[in-house]
């Protein structure tokens, strides 16, 4: 193999913890090296290095199970391993297509605890009225229960049970797991507009139940 | 509407711009504050382990990438297991050779003569002369039956 030159610096261990502030290839970035990771396994190999510890973050944070956690992260970079490999990646970056993969394996995970699956089925085929709401909050739930726990503000606590599940969830994929507009719109499958509309509309949201609490108080 | 109420980006990068309200400034950095304190907080249990990390690499990326980046990693953490895992799978791989019979007898040359042999042959020479002269003594009457 070569010397590396022309790759940019591969990350330490200890650079690949998963605070998602660190630095990062940007969606264009992701996209070029994903183009050369068809054909040029160092490439694949930056995608693997940059994105494995920050897909097993996302999924260890609403994943208490290790072992689970293991295997829906292995799970997730096999399928956007595959998806680069064959060409087939979507127009969202690499980093989106695997929090979208790894945000429906731990839904797919939670819904399948609650039930037998016939093999040969989708557990999502099996749901019923509200069935994937429900299982996408429980999903949540360690997730929301960490989150709160570093919240200073007891109202801002108190605030995030009034708030509808959906805009909460928003509101966990940007502050809690970090994620930029453009990986938090594909692990919700919408459009970075869309994105941002929901984020305005989750903070309003969030906004006015600490107004609630506030008149409340007073 | 005021003009220092138009959105502007919450973040300096492109990748991250989110248009907020100016009101809803002061929520958002005190969430972005959060967390980043719930990450560190959560921060052991959200780690992958090296066993983990190698293991996946091997499964999804070829053995030679595998290696180059564990060593561009740094040997003093991920590399030290890496190369021993390797090594281990090489030696698992080695083919295996056709046995061959060894010639014994061409590794334990004599170390020198025959002396053996010799005093063996002069023993049966003696006994087989002895043995003829007793009979010739018999058959002559030298020896009493």
């Amino acid at each position: 193999m070569g010397d590396g030159a022309g790759m940019p610096p591969a990350p330490t261990f200890e650079s690949m913890a998963p605070d998602v502030h660190l630095s990062h290839l940007d969606s264009s970035g992701q996209l070029e090296v994903a183009a050369r990771a068809q054909t040029d396994p160092r490439a694949l190999a930056r995608l693997f290095d940059e994105y494995l510890p920050r897909v097993y973050a996302f999924v260890a944070r609403r994943v208490e199970d290790r072992a689970a956690a293991e295997e829906l992260t292995a799970a997730t970079l096999q399928r956007a391993i595959q998806a680069v490999r064959a060409g087939t990646l979507p127009e969202s970056s690499f980093g989106g297509f695997a929090y979208r993969v790894a945000a429906s394996a731990i839904v797919d995970r939670v819904r399948r605890a609650g039930r037998v699956i016939p093999s040969g089925l989708r557990a999502s085929d099996l749901d019923e009225g509200n069935d994937r709401e429900v299982a996408e909050a429980i999903g949540a739930e360690g997730a929301a229960r960490a989150f709160a726990a570093a919240v200073d503000r007891n109202v801002l606590r108190r605030s995030f049970e009034v708030i509808p599940d959906a805009q909460f969830r928003v509101i966990l994929l940007r502050y809690f797991d970090g994620l930029d507009i453009g990986e938090a719109s594909a692990a919700l499958g919408c459009s970075h507009k869309s994105f941002s509309v929901r984020l305005n509309r989750a903070l309003r949201a969030l906004s006015s139940a600490l107004d609630e609490e506030a008149k409340g108080a007073a | 509407m005021r003009p220092d109420d138009v959105t502007e980006p919450a973040q300096g990068s492109a990748d991250s711009l989110v248009l907020l309200p100016v009101d809803l400034r002061p929520l958002d950095a005190e969430l972005q504050q959060s967390g980043a304190r719930a990450r560190q907080m959560l921060h052991g249990r959200t780690q992958p382990t090296r066993y983990f990390v190698m293991d996946l690499r091997a499964r999804l990326l070829s053995d030679d990438t595998a290696a180059d980046t564990a060593e561009a990693l740094g040997s003093g953490v991920i590399a030290g297991p890496s190369r021993i895992r390797r090594e281990s799978l090489e030696a698992r791989r080695q083919p295996s050779t056709p046995a061959r019979p060894t010639v014994i007898a061409q590794a334990a040359a004599p170390a020198g003569p025959m002396v053996f042999l010799d005093a063996r042959l002069a023993l049966f020479v003696a006994a087989v002369a002895s043995a003829a002269l007793i009979l010739a003594a018999i058959g002559s009457g030298a020896i009493p039956r």
